[in-house]
């Protein structure tokens, strides 16, 4: 959880560098939703080795920077919020984080504990969970980079010149 | 002839409805007219009149009506003849009516696909977050470290995490990115 503390260190960066032709969101999510579903991926190959070799060092770094990605992309989705929404409808932006954050923390966490069963364990393993949660960001990459060209730049305003659209 | 109860005498918002004048199409029958609304005020008609010219429309009241005849002797806009119909009501809503304002709760009409692609983004990202924070307890029990280290690692680390996440780092993050942005775009 530190990353998401420390955020602020580096969310200007995300604020402020992107291509035009992608928007300034999308420039940011897009790739790290991929970033993301790869290091999923990556870790559920070698989580067992890790885990029978003791091997802590590896495994924080590796789970560092999924919370460190996962950091990042939170920066770029928060902005994304302000403009996707009507004035009107703002409100219910921070409805959608709490909605959102809250599910996603109660399934992935609930589903751990109950991988401390060794019914439930047999059936479904921890790498095999987090190859689905990279599947899912991918179906999520896909949707959002095929689906919705029209949430790319249609209200991605510039801080700067409210009047121009990034 | 026909009576608009509300706005007797009274039509100065009717101005700008007067609409070119067009060649009257015939006569209206009385039962044609009778229960259609004046699009201005939506008053009903309540009297039954003959010989009344058909042209466009929009059926104005009397007093509208008059103000026309005397400025142009110009025909007089009537409703159409298939309005006569208690059930259904012509035109739309004028500045005069009653008409409740717009109630602007936000009800996310039009953006709910923009609402749940939010929702959905959220959820993978907590499901990281539980992901990080479910396999920690199981990370250091294997490592061999015993239940009194991850009690005081989790209070530690809860402590930390209340530390970062305060309301005031979370300010000081908004304002920073705001006057980064503003200098990137001079």
């Amino acid at each position: 959880m530190w990353p998401y503390g420390i955020k602020l260190l580096w969310s200007p960066v995300v604020d402020s560098l992107y291509f035009s032709k992608c928007g300034r969101r999308k420039t940011w999510i897009i790739p790290l939703q991929l970033v993301v579903a790869a290091v999923l991926w990556y870790i559920s190959q070698h989580l067992q080795h890790w885990l029978e070799s003791y091997d802590v060092a590896t495994l924080a770094i590796w789970f560092g920077a999924i919370v460190l990605l996962s950091a990042t992309q939170d920066i770029a989705v928060d902005g994304w919020a302000l403009v996707m929404l009507s004035r009107r409808n703002l409100s219910h932006a921070a409805s959608a984080q709490t909605i959102g954050l809250t599910a996603g923390y109660f399934v992935s966490y609930t589903l751990l504990l109950a991988f401390s069963s060794e019914a439930f364990g047999s059936i479904i393993s921890v790498p095999s969970y987090m190859r689905f949660l990279a599947v899912c960001f991918v179906v999520r990459f896909l949707s959002i980079a095929l689906y919705s060209p029209n949430l790319c730049t249609g209200r991605d305003v510039d801080v700067t010149h409210p009047k121009r659209e990034a | 002839m026909t009576s608009c109860s509300r706005h007797r005498g009274r039509h100065s918002h009717h101005a700008r409805s007067a609409a070119p004048a067009s060649a009257a199409r015939g006569v209206l029958k009385t039962h044609e007219i009778a229960g259609s609304r004046c699009v201005e005020c939506m008053d009903r008609v309540t009297a039954k009149k003959e010989g009344e010219p058909t042209a466009e429309r929009n059926f104005v009241c009397s007093g509208l009506r008059n103000r026309m005849d005397a400025a142009c002797n110009s025909d007089v806009h009537v409703l159409d003849a298939s309005v006569n119909n208690s059930s259904k009501v012509d035109a739309s809503p004028s500045p005069s009516s009653t008409a409740l304002p717009a109630d602007d709760h936000p009800d996310l009409t039009g953006e709910r696909g923009r609402f749940m692609l939010l929702v959905t983004l959220y959820a993978l990202q907590g499901s990281l977050l539980g992901l990080a924070s479910g396999t920690l307890p199981f990370i250091i029990q294997a490592c061999g470290f015993g239940s009194e280290f991850l009690y005081s690692f989790d209070y530690v680390a809860g402590k930390a995490d209340f530390l970062f996440s305060s309301r005031f780092v979370q300010i000081c993050n908004v304002a920073v990115r705001y006057q980064v942005a503003v200098v990137a775009g001079r």
